[in-house]
């Protein structure tokens, strides 16, 4: 090449390309030379040796920044090849360390491989400083006839160069394959062979003796195994093809992963016979996968256990039983109501070619069909010959990928099949069981078959708007995206993708016009689809979706061993429990605390296993798919074995899907709490539906955090977190009846519009023994996206505040504070108890969780208070309306483990009773759920509040003397809401003389009368009458009359009309004069003072 | 370090100009083997769904020479080539391995790798960085010999790249972020990083050149950095918004880098564009060259002529001798 002056050099460069120059021709000329085996000057190729140690020599092993001087050599040792930069040798082993210290001195390296002289396989390994070694018995064969070709390991004395390798095939081996170390299974005839065996880097060469064969059989099996025969593909291999059919019986061809295999039956007592062959190069038995997902649907459900530190499925077959025991009517589902939108490749059609749908999808009627957002025909889609999957006419809502048909048979697949496991076809897990098996699917098709999708449809935006409307517009209330924005700028961010979606869950077609919410489920994303990198991508970064990770599924070793590709026990370790993370799934945001108090955005929002799950196969693709990359990770889209109606797949896509089903499951629950007649899919709001999901979520703390490293993954941290969200997916508590739960569900009535407004209710414990689980979560406002931190995030921020019993213990719990010190048994996680105080409150999610276990604290009822912190956003488009007037949060709840909200009853039986002239004791019945009471009285100068009290009555020490108060008093709940006021109870703080009057032993005097004079116009005073004038002001020397008595009956009881109490009845009413005044009269009036 | 002269210039210059016309002859054609110069290069198809993963190998000009293998879900994140010329294929569960006519060889042993990025050091062994902080080396054939467990920038992130040094002891690699580290594998500690205040984005792949120096893709460029880590070239095109791969080329004096579907070869120094291809339908996701430097190697052992070359190095031999003759006899 040309080199400019202007170029700047590189130094190592500019030896290298003279250097290069210079090899090149020493090449042409040594290739020359080779061909003609000679052997250099100074090259040796000497037989292994046991008492000879392979070396490396080189500068660059001893001086990190050597620039690689020429390889040097030392007399003591044998050089066997120069590889530029290093030098290959031998030297007797006594000699090693001595010439490990000569090289030191010289600032040269030295390594000792002894492994260059073993050889790996199957059956053994070869020390080719030993030779081959026959088990006890066995004969070594002499050789292949002449002329034939055979099977031959080979060993090069070092590291392969592939002039070697050409010189090798120059003289007529056919390379099967490496083994280790620099070693190959070599194909050729016996006088190849001999001249092979002569070509310098050669220092080993046998046959390849059976008992050195993979040979991965069952020996003791006395039946036909299906087995894989690998041969070499040589030109004379049609006599081994015909000796292995005539064993094998019935055979298949096949070409894959760059061998040549025929499949067949064989018996254990065949083995020998075939190993024999001279071409058969292994022979593996094949466990014909058929995996069921039925285990996906199982993590669901209590059938679940623990083996081990892992949480596995168990009761195959028993997913649809469990459903319709625990909700009978989540069992069955009218399919044209209750329905789960796919915005994906399309749902399976059962298209002209394929007319008979998916068992597992049928009855037909189920699978419904929406738009397709695409604006034309992709080239690369799948479908019968001369068909195109996506023409208009043909199939244009088929599904040529795959990806939106398993999605679809995740939510609703029914097991139409009757397939199961294949290691136990008639008890084990059945294959292609959904979470919701008789939902309906509504096919919205965003992509082609290739994964394309047009960024404009029809002139406007191809997003998520003319999606979830496709949904909405056919009363479809739910809507599954197993898609990510992969894209740099977009991982771990809130973008616009991440707006639009907020949005629409509360306005799907974006109009802000009429607002027609929609659950949106998302994927979190998969690592591998994007560098590696962890972090969540949009749209699943959005607040208001519910946004699904990726847990492990769970397969049985035993179901993968010794079928072909994987190895013995290599899936468990991605899929061997429901508690862990799966390594390729996505998780945690760049959203930052914004100097707020909150740690994290806790996204995705929850998880659902997703590796290596089985599911249904779109019939247009079946036997016609021609990606074979299926590998041991679920990956490529091979199916099990042979089985054409299910393939196997891992991703955070089939994660999604589980929430959308469990968001259906949950409406419908919902539904019938609500006591309707008719279903109702529309009722919970996506709020409700996300906040029944978390409640019902099961921690996966103490889980593998495998995506942190999947080889040394630490445990998961207590929830909610940025790792596990709020817990993977469980129904249990969704479906359940009991407990009883209490939903609250969006409602006007419950809007905030303004920071600092709250809302309450007080609940009793429905079961003392279970714990209670309270979530608050609001459709929130969008945010501005943003290619970095978020920090205002959350536009409308809502806090959740639970307190305890009757506010004696002052013990609340604040949202998403959970700690496991005080871990609640098979739940995980319990809120942290403050006492008297608010908690560290989340700043940052609109999903708040209180989890607590009644028994435990020692409370039969708790008030639940969502406080409006922030209500800066509307979050409730209204066209009608702009600026902060607007603004509007409304919320839902959901409450587990509890009864029909308390409503504060009246305080009954108030007595008010002057015990001084100072003092007032004010008595009454307890109310049910009051956790305080309220006292008030009242004057001629209004009304005041004299006190609160947790007890049953409450001393009035402010009373002045002579005075006439009249006291209420209100039941308050844990947060402080009052109930109604219970009726007044008068109380005059006059003392009375002798009193109680005793009949007929106490004398009537005119102090009693006057007293009574001054307390009725202390009564009359708060009654806002003047005061009464009475006949004889002054008593004094003046028998008391009837007069004087009728006079305190007529102008008490003006008082206490105005009062509003009822009159009283007097003993001798009216008195007439001369009527006899006894202690009655005077007791009569005293009570109606009190 | 000295440059070593060419030996006989003149003979050289003969030999040289029969070899280019040779390897401009081989250029144009299929190649059933790698030959220096192919580009082997891989990625995803752009979807927001299970992308489909291509493995293809270019000829030096950037045509299509043959797609090696292509999957559903299993992508490339990175790829090198051994020295027996098999070409490895990180795919995050495990390693494919092609051998140098592409085709299929075997994967590597399934320890639960989850496999990233990978390295070959001279001896054959390979280093593998997982997607986590864990670093494996194995033997050439998947063997695992020994882990580390690097320091990270992030504790949520892990290893995105590595390439080893000549030294065979130091690892650089990058955790998705502003820093390239360094690891000592023989000594099994870390070392101060060479930079900690990358520009761009974040890292997605670095390599290391003869002097020291690292390129690397940061998204929003490629920057090339000195022995000390200090920013000594920046290149970047107008348009292209994702640089995620870099490949030193045979020369030398040029490297491949890619931006979603395109790949360019830039002049090292001056950061011209000397070539351009597309991809047919996925964005790169790794990229190497058939005999480009990569450190730890060093520079590739000579290639075995093929029969033009051989016969155009016939015909220039021809032609010495010719002119020999003729100032003989002259």
């Amino acid at each position: 090449m040309h080199r400019g002056d202007h170029r700047e050099p590189i130094p190592a460069d500019e030896e290298h390309v003279g250097r290069t120059l210079f090899l090149t021709t020493l090449a042409a000329v040594l290739f020359v030379g080779t061909q003609l085996a000679v052997v250099p000057r100074g090259i040796a190729r000497p037989a292994p040796s046991k008492g000879h140690s392979k070396i490396l020599i080189s500068h660059l092993l001893a001086l990190p920044d050597a620039s690689a001087p020429p390889p040097l050599a030392y007399e003591d040792v044998t050089v066997l090849e120069d590889y530029d930069s290093y030098t290959l040798g031998f030297i007797a082993a006594e000699n090693v360390e001595k010439i490990k210290k000569r090289a030191a001195a010289d600032r040269v390296g030295v390594e000792v491989h002894d492994e260059y002289d073993l050889v790996g396989l199957p059956g053994g390994t070869i020390d080719t400083r030993v030779g081959v070694v026959p088990p006890l018995g066995v004969d070594l064969p002499s050789g292949y006839p002449a002329g034939t070709y055979g099977l031959y390991v080979l060993q090069l004395i070092g590291p392969p160069k592939r002039q070697w390798l050409s010189q090798i095939t120059a003289a007529g081996a056919v390379i099967v394959g490496p083994v280790p170390l620099n070693g190959y299974l070599v194909a050729m005839t016996p006088q190849t062979a001999s001249s092979v065996r002569t070509l310098r880097p050669v220092q080993f060469l046998d046959l390849y003796h059976s008992f050195l064969k993979a040979a991965m059989v069952d020996r003791q099996a006395t039946g036909k195994q299906d087995v894989l025969v690998e041969i070499a593909e040589v030109p004379d291999a049609a006599e081994t093809i015909e000796k292995v059919t005539g064993i094998l019986g019935e055979v298949t061809q096949r070409k894959d992963h760059g061998g040549f295999y025929l499949r067949g039956k064989m018996y254990a007592t065949d083995l020998p016979l075939l190993l024999a062959d001279r071409l058969v190069i292994g022979v593996h038995a094949i466990t014909p996968l058929r995996l069921s997902d039925e285990r996906q649907s199982m993590a669901l459900t209590t059938n679940v256990m623990t083996s081990g530190s892992n949480l596995i499925p168990t009761n195959p077959g028993g997913y649809a039983a469990w459903l319709n025991s625990a909700c009978s009517f989540c069992g069955n589902l009218n399919n044209e109501q209750f329905i789960v939108g796919i915005a994906d490749t399309g749902v399976d059609t059962g298209a002209l070619a394929h007319p008979s749908r998916h068992l597992d999808l049928q009855p037909t009627g189920r699978v419904r069909y929406g738009n397709v957002f695409l604006t034309q025909r992709d080239g690369q889609d799948i479908c019968a010959p001369g068909e195109v999957c996506e023409d208009t006419g043909v199939c244009f809502d088929c599904d040529g990928n795959y990806h939106g048909s398993f999605v679809a048979g995740v939510v609703a697949g029914n097991a139409g099949t009757t397939k199961r496991d294949r290691t136990a076809p008639t008890t084990g897990f059945l294959l292609g069981t959904g979470v919701a098996p008789s939902a309906g699917i509504l096919s919205t098709k965003i992509y082609s078959a290739s994964g394309g999708q047009p960024t404009t449809f029809n002139g406007n935006d191809n997003n998520v708007f003319i999606w979830a409307a496709d949904a909405t517009s056919r009363n479809v209330y739910i809507q599954n995206h197993s898609n990510n924005q992969y894209a740099f700028a977009a991982r771990g961010n809130y973008t616009q993708q991440s707006q639009e979606f907020d949005r629409a869950v509360r306005d799907s077609n974006g109009t802000g016009m009429e607002l027609t919410p929609i659950t949106l489920t998302v994927s979190a994303g998969n690592r591998h689809q994007d560098f590696g990198n962890p972090l969540l991508v949009p749209p699943a970064t959005a607040k208001n979706v519910i946004a699904v990770g990726g847990a492990e599924s769970v397969r049985d070793s035993s179901e993968w061993r010794q079928s072909f590709g994987c190895e013995s026990g290599v899936i468990q370790t991605q899929a061997d429990s429901f508690a862990n993370i799966m390594a390729d799934s996505k998780y945690g945001t760049n959203v930052q605390s914004g100097g707020q108090g909150w740690n994290t955005y806790n996204k995705p929002d929850l998880f659902a296993p997703a590796s290596q799950i089985v599911g249904v196969r779109s019939v247009v693709i079946r036997n016609q798919f021609p990606y074979p990359g299926y590998n041991c990770f679920g990956y490529g889209g091979d199916p099990p074995a042979d089985d054409h109606d299910y393939m196997i797949v891992t991703g955070t896509s089939f994660a999604a899907p589980v929430g959308a089903a469990g968001a259906l499951l949950a409406g419908r629950a919902y539904s019938h709490w609500l006591g309707d007649e008719i279903p109702d899919p529309a009722a919970a709001s996506p709020a409700l539906r996300k906040a029944i999901l978390v409640a019902s979520a099961r921690s996966m703390r103490g889980g593998l955090d495998e995506p942190a490293d999947p080889v040394s993954p630490p445990s998961i941290e207590a929830r909610p977190n940025a790792v596990q969200g709020f817990g993977r997916i469980s129904l249990v508590d969704l479906v359940s009846q009991t407990p009883a739960r209490q939903y609250v569900d969006q409602s006007p009535a419950r809007t905030f519009t303004q920071s600092s407004q709250k809302w309450s209710a007080t609940y009793p414990v429905s079961d003392p023994t279970k714990p209670v689980k309270i979530v608050l979560a609001w459709t929130d406002a969008p945010a501005e996206p943003g290619t970095g931190a978020v920090f205002t995030l959350l536009q409308n921020n809502l806090d959740l505040d639970v307190r305890l019993g009757h506010s004696t213990s002052c013990t609340s719990y604040a949202g998403n504070n959970l700690t496991t010190s005080t871990e609640i048994p098979t739940e995980g996680e319990q809120s942290i108890p403050y006492s008297c105080a608010a908690g560290n409150p989340d700043t940052k999610n609109n999903v708040e969780t209180v989890i607590f276990f009644p028994d435990a604290v020692d409370v039969d009822q708790f008030t639940v208070v969502v406080n409006a912190k922030l209500i800066g956003a509307s979050a409730i488009p209204d066209t009608n309306c702009q600026g902060s007037d607007c603004n509007e949060q409304d919320f839902a709840l959901f409450i587990y483990n509890a009864g029909a909200p308390i409503t504060l009853g009246t305080p009954a039986g108030v007595e008010a009773t002057a015990t001084s002239t100072t003092s007032v004791l004010v008595t009454w019945s307890p109310v049910t759920g009051a956790a305080s009471y309220r006292i008030s009285r009242r004057t001629n100068g209004g009304e005041e509040v004299v006190g609160t009290t947790t007890a049953n009555s409450f001393p009035d020490t402010t009373a002045s003397a002579n005075t006439a108060y009249l006291y209420r008093v209100q039941a308050l709940d844990p947060a402080n809401n009052a109930g109604g006021y219970s009726s007044s109870a008068l109380a005059t703080t006059v003392m009375f003389t002798d009193d109680p009057l005793a009949t007929q032993m106490t004398i009537v005097k005119a102090m009693h009368v006057d007293q009574l004079r001054e307390a009725v116009n202390a009564v009359r005073s708060t009654a806002l009458l003047p005061a009464a004038t009475f006949t004889d002001s002054s008593l004094a020397g003046i028998p008391v009359k009837a007069v004087h008595i009728q006079e305190l009956r007529t102008n008490l009881d003006a008082a206490r009309s105005n009062l509003g109490f009822s009159g009283l009845t007097y003993t001798d009413s009216p008195l007439t004069a001369g009527t006899l005044i006894k202690t009655v009269h005077l007791t009569q009036i005293r009570d109606g003072l009190k | 370090v000295k440059h070593r002269p060419l030996a006989a210039p003149r003979f050289g210059l003969l030999i040289l100009t029969a070899f280019v016309c040779a390897l401009s002859v081989h250029a144009q054609q299929q190649h059933a083997t790698f030959q220096y110069g192919d580009i082997i290069a891989g990625g995803q198809t752009p979807t927001g769904i299970t992308a489909f993963g291509r493995f293809d190998w270019y000829l030096p000009d950037g045509m299509l020479n043959k797609r090696m293998n292509e999957t559903l879900g299993e992508l490339p994140q990175d790829v090198a080539l051994d020295s027996a010329g098999n070409v490895y294929w990180p795919t995050f569960f495990t390693i494919r391995v092609l051998d140098n006519t592409g085709r299929y060889v075997k994967d590597f042993p399934r320890f639960p790798t989850f496999a990233g990025a990978i390295s070959f050091d001279r001896a054959g062994n390979a280093y593998i960085a997982t997607t986590g902080k864990t670093l494996l080396k194995t033997t050439s054939a998947g063997d695992l010999l020994t882990t580390f467990i690097l320091p990270s920038e992030d504790p949520r992130f892990g290893i995105n790249s590595i390439d080893l040094a000549a030294d065979q002891c130091t690892m650089h690699y990058s955790t998705f972020g502003k820093r390239v580290l360094r690891y000592d594998v023989c000594r099994g500690v870390a070392l101060p990083d060479l930079t900690s205040s990358l520009p761009g984005h974040s890292a997605v792949q670095l390599r290391l050149l003869p002097d020291g120096g690292v390129l690397v893709a940061v998204v929003h460029m490629v920057v090339r950095l000195n022995n000390t880590g200090a920013v000594v070239q920046t290149y970047d095109l107008p348009g292209e918004q994702e640089w995620t791969n870099v490949a030193l080329n045979v020369d030398g004096y040029s490297f491949w880098a890619t931006s979603r579907q395109n790949a360019y070869k830039f002049d090292l120094s001056t950061g011209a564009v000397l070539a351009s291809f597309q991809s047919s339908d996925y964005w790169f996701r790794a990229i190497t060259v058939v005999g480009g430097l990569r450190a730890a190697i060093g520079p590739p052992a000579a290639s075995i002529p093929t029969l033009s070359e051989w016969f155009l190095l016939a015909l220039a031999l021809t032609l010495i001798a010719f002119a020999l003759m003729r100032l003989k006899t002259g």
